[in-house]
C-alpha cells in the first residue's frame, strides 16, 4: 500500500541550514522537494570520493578509526596511490606473463623433437656458424599461411634456410623454427611484417639461450609465477589494509556532505535565511517537527503545507508486508506506481504464485522448488537470492497443491503408481477441455478484477472517459459470459436477454467513451480485452508442455537398462524442473504486467528517497518501511502498463 | 487418414504460430537486450515487449486445441 506523504516548509537562519540537513539525515524521514536541478556533485568532493572508492575496492574492511579531514585524506591518498598503482601494474604484468608463457612453451616445445640438434645450440653458437634462428607462432586456421610462407622464403633465400613447423591440433597456432644465414635476418623480418604472422615474444631473460634451455627456463618461470603474484597481492593488502577502516569511515561522511550540499542547493536562500520544502510521511510530521525543534530551537520554524491538491513530482512511499518485498521489486521492474495509482504489490504477491502453481502443478517438482527456495532463504536471507527463495517457496507450495489436484508427481509417475487426482489428471485424454476452461476462467476473473480496480481508480481520479471505457468493457465481458453460459454451460434461457442487453450497452458505452474515433477505437479496445482473457490460455499451454515433457522423461526412463533409464529420466526431469522454474515465472509476470496491470495501472512514479538514504526509521506509528534510495534514484522510466494484444 | 490430417492441422496451427512468434521475438529481443545493456532500468519494459508476441502462439494453441476438441473427438 502507499503511505500518504505531506509537505513541510522549514524556514530558518542560513547559518543553521547545514545543521538542519544533518538532523534530517539522521532522521531519514524527509526528502527535499526538488525545485531546481541540483546540478553536479561539488567537484572537489566528487574527486575525493572517486579516489577513495578506488582504494576501497581493494580492501573490504569495515569502517573503523578516525574520520580524516579533507587535507589528511588527500595526503593519505597521495601517499597510497603511487604504491598501489605500482603494485597493480606489477600484478597485471605477472598476469599477462602467466597467460602468455603456456602458449609460448607449447609452440616451442612442439619443435624440439623435430630438430633436437639445433634445439641445443644457443644464439652465440649459432652466430659462430654465421646462422640465426627465429621462433614463430603462426595463426593459420585455413592452412594457407604456412605454404605461402614456405614459398616466399624459398623465393627470398633459395636453399639457404631451414624451416620446421609443428602444431598440436588442426586449426591451433603453428609453431615454426626458422634457421637462416645471419645476413638474411633483415629480409626475413621485412617479409614477416604480414599482420597474421606473429613472432613468439621471447623475453630478454631468455635471450641467447638454446631452444631447449629457453623452454626449460620458461617452465621454471611459469612455476614461480603464482608465488610472485601472491607476494604482490600480500604486499598490496599490507599497503591498503591499514588505511581501509578510516577511509571507509571518511567516505561515508563525504557522501553525507555531498547529499547535504545537493539538498542545500534546493533551498531558497537569502543573505540571512533559508527556506526548504520537504516530503515527509504524513504520520511522521510531528516527529520531524519535534526533532528539528529539539536540535535547532528557535533557529528554524516548521510549517505544514496543504497538499490536498495534486502536486507535481510527488514521490511514492510503499509499505508492504516484509514477505512481499520481492513482489514489490517485481512491480518496480515494470514501473513504480504514481500518485493516484493503486499499489498492486499485494495482489501480485497473492496471485503470481498461484499462476506458477497452476502451470507447474506437480507434487515432486513443487517440493523440490519449495526446498530449494527455503534453502536460498536460509543462506541468503538479506540478498537478492534470498528474495528469489521467498518467491520459490510460495510458488513451490502452490505447485504441490495443484500437483495434488492434478494427481501429478514427476509427471505421469504419480498417476501410474495410483496417486489419485483430486480434480483431473492433465495427461488424460479428456483433460484438455477442463484445463482450457479453467485457464479461461482464471483469465476472466483476473481481467475483471483488473477492470474493477480500473473503474475504482478512474472514479477516484474523476477521469470520466476511462471510467466509461472500463464500465463498457465490463458490461461486454458480462454479456459474453452470459451468452456463452446459455450456449454451453446450461444457464437458464432467461439469462440470454440481459446478457445481450449488457453486450449491446457495453459496446455503445465503450465506443462513446473513445470520443470522435469511438467507432474505430471502441471495438479495438473490446477486442483487446477479449484477447487479454484468451491470453490466460498460456496457463494451460505451459502446464501441458511441462506435463508432456515429464511424460517423455518417464517413457525414456522405462526403456533400456535400469541404470541408464534412471539416468536419462533424471536428466529430463532436471531439464523440466529448470524450465519449470523459469518459464512459468516469466509467463505469470507477463500476465500481470500486460493483462492485469493494463486495466488499472499507470505507473511512472518514483520512490521516496529520504535524506540519509537507507530505510525509513521505525516510528511510533509506522513499521519499518523499506526504501532503497539507490533504487529510487534509478527507478524505471515511466511506462504505461501494457495494452492488450 | 482423417485423424492424421486433423493432427497435422493442429500441429501446423501451433507450429506456424510459434515460428511467427519466434521471428518477432528474435527481432524484439535483440533490440531489447541492446536497450537493457545501455539502460538496465528498462528490464521490465524489455520483458514486456519480448513477451507480447507470445500471444500469437497462445492463439495458435487455442486454434489447435479447438481443432482437436471439435474435430478429433468425432
Amino acid at each position: 500500500m502507499m503511505v500518504p506523504l505531506t509537505q513541510l516548509e522549514i524556514a530558518g537562519l542560513r547559518t543553521r541550514l547545514d545543521d538542519a540537513l544533518g538532523a534530517l539525515q539522521e532522521l531519514r524521514l524527509a526528502e527535499v522537494v526538488t525545485v531546481v536541478d541540483p546540478g553536479e556533485t561539488p567537484p572537489d568532493l566528487a574527486e575525493l570520493i572517486a579516489r577513495t572508492d578506488a582504494i576501497l575496492m581493494l580492501g573490504d574492511r569495515s569502517a573503523t578509526g578516525t574520520i580524516l579531514s579533507d587535507t589528511a585524506l588527500r595526503t593519505t591518498l597521495d601517499h597510497l596511490e603511487p604504491q598501489v598503482a605500482k603494485l597493480l601494474a606489477e600484478d597485471e604484468e605477472l598476469r599477462g606473463e602467466a597467460e602468455a608463457l603456456p602458449r609460448s612453451i607449447a609452440a616451442l616445445d612442439a619443435l624440439q623433437p623435430l630438430v633436437p640438434e639445433l634445439g641445443r645450440l644457443n644464439d652465440r653458437q649459432l652466430a659462430n656458424l654465421g646462422l640465426a634462428s627465429m621462433a614463430l607462432v603462426l595463426d593459420d586456421p585455413d592452412l594457407r599461411i604456412v605454404p605461402e610462407l614456405t614459398r616466399q622464403l624459398a623465393e627470398l633465400l633459395g636453399r639457404g634456410h631451414l624451416m620446421v613447423t609443428s602444431t598440436t591440433a588442426p586449426g591451433s597456432p603453428v609453431g615454426c623454427l626458422l634457421v637462416l644465414r645471419r645476413r638474411d635476418l633483415p629480409k626475413v623480418d621485412a617479409l614477416l611484417g604480414t599482420e597474421r604472422i606473429v613472432e613468439v615474444g621471447v623475453p630478454a631473460a631468455y635471450a641467447g639461450k638454446s631452444l631447449r634451455a629457453t623452454v626449460e627456463a620458461m617452465r621454471e618461470r611459469l612455476a614461480v609465477l603464482p608465488r610472485e603474484r601472491n607476494r604482490v597481492r600480500v604486499e598490496l593488502a599490507a599497503t591498503v589494509m591499514p588505511a581501509t577502516g578510516p577511509l571507509r569511515a571518511t567516505i561515508a561522511v563525504l557522501r553525507a556532505r555531498v547529499e547535504r550540499a545537493v539538498a542545500a542547493a534546493q533551498a531558497d536562500v537569502s543573505s540571512r535565511t533559508f527556506v526548504l520544502r520537504l516530503w515527509v510521511p504524513a504520520k511522521q510530521t510531528a516527529r520531524v517537527e519535534e526533532v528539528l525543534a529539539d536540535r535547532l530551537g528557535s533557529a528554524v520554524a516548521v510549517e505544514r503545507l496543504d497538499t490536498s491538491e495534486s502536486v507535481g513530482d510527488q514521490p511514492v512511499l510503499l509499505r508492504n508486508r516484509p514477505g512481499w518485498e520481492p513482489f514489490q521489486q517485481l512491480v518496480g521492474l515494470l514501473s513504480w506506481p504514481a500518485r493516484g495509482d493503486l499499489d498492486p504489490t499485494g495482489l501480485t504477491a497473492l496471485v503470481l504464485p498461484i499462476f506458477f502453481g497452476v502451470m507447474v502443478g506437480d507434487v515432486v517438482y513443487g517440493a523440490l522448488l519449495l526446498a530449494a527456495g527455503w534453502w536460498l532463504r536460509l543462506h541468503w536471507s538479506k540478498r537478492t537470492l534470498g528474495e528469489v527463495g521467498r518467491v520459490m517457496v510460495l510458488g513451490g507450495a502452490w505447485t504441490v497443491l495443484f500437483g495434488v489436484l492434478y494427481g501429478e508427481a514427476l509427471g505421469s509417475l504419480g498417476h501410474r503408481v495410483g496417486m489419485p487426482a483430486l480434480w483431473f489428471y492433465r495427461g488424460g485424454p479428456t483433460a484438455l477441455e477442463p484445463l482450457l476452461l479453467f485457464a479461461l476462467a482464471i483469465g476472466l476473473v483476473h481481467v475483471v478484477l483488473g477492470l474493477v480496480l480500473g473503474v475504482w481508480t478512474a472514479a477516484r481520479g474523476h477521469h470520466r472517459r476511462p471510467l466509461a471505457s472500463k464500465l463498457g468493457t465490463l458490461l461486454v465481458l458480462a454479456g459474453l459470459f452470459g451468452m456463452a453460459g446459455v450456449a454451453a454451460a446450461g444457464f437458464p434461457a432467461e439469462v440470454l436477454t440481459p446478457a445481450v442487453a449488457a453486450l449491446v450497452v457495453g459496446v455503445v458505452v465503450a465506443c462513446v467513451s473513445q470520443g470522435a474515433l469511438g467507432l474505430l477505437l471502441g471495438p479495438l479496445d473490446l477486442l483487446g480485452a477479449l484477447g487479454n482473457v484468451l491470453s490466460y490460455l498460456r496457463l494451460a499451454a505451459v502446464g501441458l508442455a511441462s506435463t508432456y515433457l515429464a511424460e517423455v522423461a518417464n517413457q525414456l526412463g522405462a526403456r533400456g537398462p535400469l541404470l541408464l533409464g534412471l539416468l536419462v529420466a533424471t536428466l529430463f526431469h532436471a531439464l523440466n524442473l529448470a524450465l519449470a522454474a523459469f518459464s512459468p515465472t516469466i509467463q505469470a509476470l507477463r500476465l500481470h504486467y500486460v493483462e492485469f496491470f493494463g486495466q488499472f495501472y499507470e505507473g511512472g512514479g518514483r520512490l521516496f528517497a529520504p535524506l540519509g538514504g537507507g530505510s525509513v526509521a521505525e516510528g511510533p506509528e509506522s513499521g519499518s518501511v523499506p526504501v532503497s534510495s539507490a533504487s529510487a534514484v534509478n527507478s524505471p522510466e515511466p511506462v504505461p502498463a501494457g495494452s492488450s494484444v | 487418414m482423417e485423424l492424421g490430417l486433423i493432427a497435422l492441422a493442429a500441429g501446423l496451427a501451433v507450429g506456424l504460430a510459434a515460428l511467427a512468434t519466434g521471428y518477432a521475438q528474435a527481432r524484439i529481443g535483440a533490440a531489447a537486450m541492446g536497450a537493457v545493456a545501455e539502460k538496465p532500468e528498462l528490464t521490465g519494459r524489455a520483458i514486456l515487449l519480448v513477451a507480447i508476441p507470445e500471444t500469437l502462439v497462445i492463439l495458435g494453441f487455442a486454434v489447435s486445441a479447438m481443432i482437436i476438441l471439435l474435430l478429433g473427438g468425432k
